[in-house]
């Protein structure tokens, strides 16, 4: 079905967008109300711009590299999380009660300028992390660092208590930082 | 000076590798309407229901004052 989708993309056919819409729209809905919190304008004008992305770019991408799931998954999380910049920046956030969310003190790194010549290191270094993790971790921190659950998500989805997977990321935040500290200053 | 914060990290995560992404994670999720967010909206369904209290509330008082100043100028009876 992916396949059928990156050819009819490259086809500039718009049933590929008809086909992602039905087979991907509720992965998609879901990572981007996870990461606005049901704000219902963004989410409905971020998936907008997943499928326009999609459609723009979709056939551009190394599909040895990820299947289309998941470059459809990227896209949905970074588009979300610029959607997520936007409305700080507009400090729509401002007195909204997010309790155990990372989106309500997400501060915006993207814009500092000092900070981006070092950026493309610090990927790598965080890949090489990331690579090293055992699976069950990767998949606490992608879910808390990537798609940005909440505690309760994360106990939920992965069968344990808050309290061990608030323990869990707490211990984990520290070996990556550890890590990426080490790796940084090598 | 350390570089290192969650905030700065989910920045990173922005560009890593994709092929860490792979894993069939949040696919798993979706069969499972717990895990859902709750909506937190500006006007979530809990202020709403304070906000149309408070407005259900103050019109109850306003029509409440009225009759009694009707009644204590014997305006029901003076229209009868």
């Amino acid at each position: 079905m992916d396949e059928e989708i990156v050819e009819l993309l490259a086809a500039r056919d718009q049933r590929s967008i008809e086909l992602v819409v039905l087979h991907y729209e509720k992965l998609i809905r879901y990572i981007a109300v996870t990461i606005l919190h049901n704000r219902e304008s963004s989410v409905e004008e971020c998936i907008n711009d997943v499928y326009l992305k999609i459609w723009t770019h979709g056939a551009e991408y190394d599909y040895k590299k990820a299947s289309f799931k998941t470059y459809l998954k990227a896209i949905t999380r970074n588009t979300a999380l610029n959607y997520l910049r936007k409305m700080k920046r507009l400090e729509e956030l401002e007195g909204m009660d997010e309790s155990d969310t990372l989106q309500s003190e997400y501060v915006d790194y993207s814009q500092n300028l000092e900070q981006k010549v070092i950026y493309q290191e610090e990927v790598q270094a965080l890949n090489r992390i990331l690579r090293a993790l055992r699976r069950k971790d990767k998949e606490m921190v992608l879910r808390r660092f990537y798609y940005l659950q909440s505690t309760k998500q994360i106990a939920e989805a992965m069968g344990m208590t808050e309290n061990a997977v608030d323990s869990r990321i707490s211990r984990l935040r520290k070996k990556i930082r550890k890590h990426y500290e080490k790796e940084m200053t090598k | 000076m350390s570089l290192w914060s969650q905030y700065r990290l989910i920045d990173i995560m922005s560009n890593i590798d994709i092929s860490l992404v792979e894993e069939e994670i949040p696919e798993g999720d979706l069969d499972n309407l717990n895990l859902f967010p709750e909506p937190r909206d500006r006007w979530s369904r809990k202020r709403i229901a304070v906000v149309s209290g408070i407005a259900a509330a103050s019109s109850l008082a306003i029509t409440g004052a009225v009759v009694l100043a009707c009644k204590k100028h014997n305006v029901f009876k003076r229209a009868a």
